[in-house]
């Protein structure tokens, strides 16, 4: 079997935690490297999350530091994910895990991905649930590999929803710029928007059964979860728990599980209350080529179905 | 039953002459003025306008002119969706009277002072004389019993873009009628209207209907369908939420303003984009609270569109009602 070459960027946080999970349990795929961002919280704890994450899974993947801060100095650097993923990014139970052993690269995260990209088949997809900076910088730096990359999946942007303003999503919001590169790039892009991950939640029987899958990283996973359940349950009003960020793994394991749409696409760059706000032009209005396919719905069984039975391969 | 006090401010416009329309037929307001705004169409044409429709729906009140740009920036706007004369290009006789010698700011305050706090605003037009109006003298806020207003998009995926016609056209002016601190404002925007429609049939059963509106309204409706037919053949992607659904956005707002029972209200802070390039004009519905402010507007959900429908064919009937007291009139 030829297995899809995938280096993820991530922030993790909780629902990037589940998304390791998911590709380091994927038997398609090969997991070329996890690059880690700013985000959710600070670039120091996203990276040792990563790398607990990615012991906790038994793996030595690649991890690499990407950048600490957005692409620009006139964006505000934030890290807002603590209602959502707690102070530790990791629903304040990041404690229940070992310091990381395994290091980090010690290649710049551009580098590295450069050098996946160069050494591949040219089919490379980029999971990326986190700011945009690492890939844009990867993208503005190295052109010549844009043909190398299948497609960049993105979590981020809302249709309605926003999560720091009530359009603005915090993935675009925090590195505007970044996305509008990556947006502009001429790549094969997949967007998962923020509400479309609201639906692809787990309920509470969901979250019981992936327990039962047994092993450790079943009960890590099942004990952080609670707190994004709690925030989210309590914002939406309603039960269940979304995992915004799994949504674009799922598409890549099983493309049926997500429903998208092509359009066109754009970041809000100057707006007061829309800045970072990713405007997604569904009814085709502008009458603009597509540049994105928009995921509007989720076979939430089926995605959840789907973490169970990676829980069950993990230990 | 003592008739509520009323001006309409509106840019007519095929659906705002349907909007007036209902609200003359419904019996409940005294509509004590119209003010034209440009919009639809020219301020000359829609002022015009606004005095042939008061003939046609027997009203008897002033017509004051306002205001013929935005505050701030202008934005092209599809003529071809009212025609030339912003009335599907229909031809009609000359108004019987002149528009009323004071700006429409200026008779909306000498009328809410005179109506003692009993005054309601209906507007389906751009904001601009209510935010003039407001700039000019703030305590009108208070004045004014219930303002419905017609515009704005909330939902930034499934209708527009993110905007719609009026408040883009001056989202100046929106933002100073939102944040004015009206105690009842209630916002019937584009998204809430799509649920309103009308369909073909329940459009052209007035066609048979002997009413003195009959050749005025058929000459609207041929125009409406051609352009809703046009705009699917230009853009399929429209057909699923356009097909047999005719969606008279004003109209609607009229029904909210006449009923206030057509619909449910949920309460949010609104507010609207004034500086993006790219969401120039989408109004901003603070549904999860990220903006820490308290609520302004009253969010018109869920129109009931049967009880819609039978308002508008019961409009109809008004007419046709007049027309025969007129005819034993004349015997």
């Amino acid at each position: 079997m030829i297995k899809t070459e995938l280096i993820l960027n991530l922030d993790t946080g909780i629902d990037d935690a589940y998304t390791i999970m998911l590709a380091t349990m994927a038997e398609s795929i090969d997991l070329s490297a996890i690059v880690t961002s700013y985000g959710n919280r600070s670039l120091e704890t996203t990276t040792e999350n990563t790398l607990r994450i990615v012991q906790l899974m038994g793996k030595n993947t690649p991890v690499v530091i990407g950048k600490s801060e957005p692409l620009f100095a006139n964006t505000r650097v934030e890290f807002r994910g603590s209602a959502a993923h707690g102070d530790d990014g990791l629903g304040n139970r990041a404690g229940l895990l070992p310091y990381a052993t395994l290091k980090p690269v010690e290649i710049s995260a551009t580098e590295y991905m450069a050098k996946i990209l160069a050494d591949s088949r040219g089919e490379v997809i980029i999971v990326n649930t986190a700011p945009l900076t690492n890939i844009a910088l990867l993208l503005l730096a190295h052109p010549e590999l844009k043909d190398k990359i299948a497609t960049i999946v993105i979590s981020g942007g809302a249709i309605e929803r926003g999560n720091i303003l009530p359009t603005v999503e915090a993935n675009i919001f925090a590195d505007p710029e970044a996305a509008q590169v990556v947006i502009q790039s001429g790549v094969k892009l997949t967007i998962c928007p923020l509400d479309t991950g609201d639906k692809a939640y787990s309920t509470f029987e969901d979250r019981e059964r992936f327990r039962l899958a047994s092993n450790r990283t079943a009960r890590f996973l099942g004990e952080v979860v609670r707190h994004y359940a709690d925030h989210y349950e309590n914002l939406l009003g309603r039960e269940g728990s979304p995992l915004h960020d799994v949504v674009p793994m799922a598409w890549v394991l099983n493309p049926k599980l997500v429903e998208t749409t092509p359009c066109y696409v754009e970041v809000d760059l100057t707006g007061y209350y829309t800045k970072g706000a990713l405007m997604i032009d569904r009814l085709k209005l502008l009458q603009k080529e597509s540049n994105a396919s928009v995921a509007v719905s989720v076979d939430r069984e089926g995605i959840n179905q789907l973490i169970y039975e990676s829980l069950r391969r993990a230990r | 039953m003592k008739q509520r006090n009323l001006i309409i401010d509106t840019d007519p416009g095929i659906d705002d002459a349907l909007a007036i329309m209902l609200v003359q037929a419904s019996g409940v307001f005294d509509i004590r003025a119209i003010t034209s705004v440009y919009g639809n169409s020219s301020l000359n044409n829609t002022s015009r306008n606004a005095l042939f429709l008061a003939d046609l729906y027997d009203i008897d009140c002033k017509v004051a002119v306002g205001a013929q740009g935005p505050i701030i920036r202008s934005i092209p706007v599809d003529v071809a969706r009212n025609g030339k004369n912003g009335l599907a290009d229909i031809r009609y006789p000359q108004p019987k009277q002149n528009l009323h010698d004071r700006w429409a700011w200026e008779l909306i305050y000498n009328t809410a002072i005179e109506c003692e706090g009993e005054l309601e605003l209906l507007t389906l037009g751009p904001l601009t004389n209510i935010a003039i109006a407001l700039l000019k003298y703030p305590s009108l806020k208070d004045m004014i019993k219930k303002i419905v207003v017609m515009g704005g998009t909330v939902s930034s995926g499934k209708t527009t873009i993110s905007a719609m016609n009026n408040i883009r056209q001056d989202p100046h002016a929106a933002s100073v009628v939102f944040s004015a601190g009206f105690p009842n404002l209630v916002l019937v925007d584009l998204e809430c209207c799509m649920g309103g429609y009308l369909t073909d049939s329940e459009c052209d059963r007035m066609l048979i209907l002997k009413s003195k509106l009959g050749p005025v309204y058929e000459e609207l409706r041929k125009y409406q369908r051609k352009y809703q037919r046009e705009e699917i053949e230009t853009n399929p992607a429209l057909e699923p939420i356009l097909k047999d659904k005719n969606i008279y956005c004003d109209l609607i707002a009229a029904a909210v303003a006449i009923n206030s029972d057509i619909t449910d209200y949920k309460q949010y802070y609104v507010t609207c984009e004034t500086q993006s390039e790219v969401n120039y004009g989408q109004t901003i519905v603070d549904w999860y609270g990220r903006l820490n402010q308290v609520s302004n507007v009253f969010l018109a959900r869920n129109i009931d569109r049967n009880l819609l429908s039978d308002m508008f064919f019961g409009s109809f009937d008004f007419y046709s009602e007049q027309n025969r007291n007129t005819d034993e009139g004349v015997k």
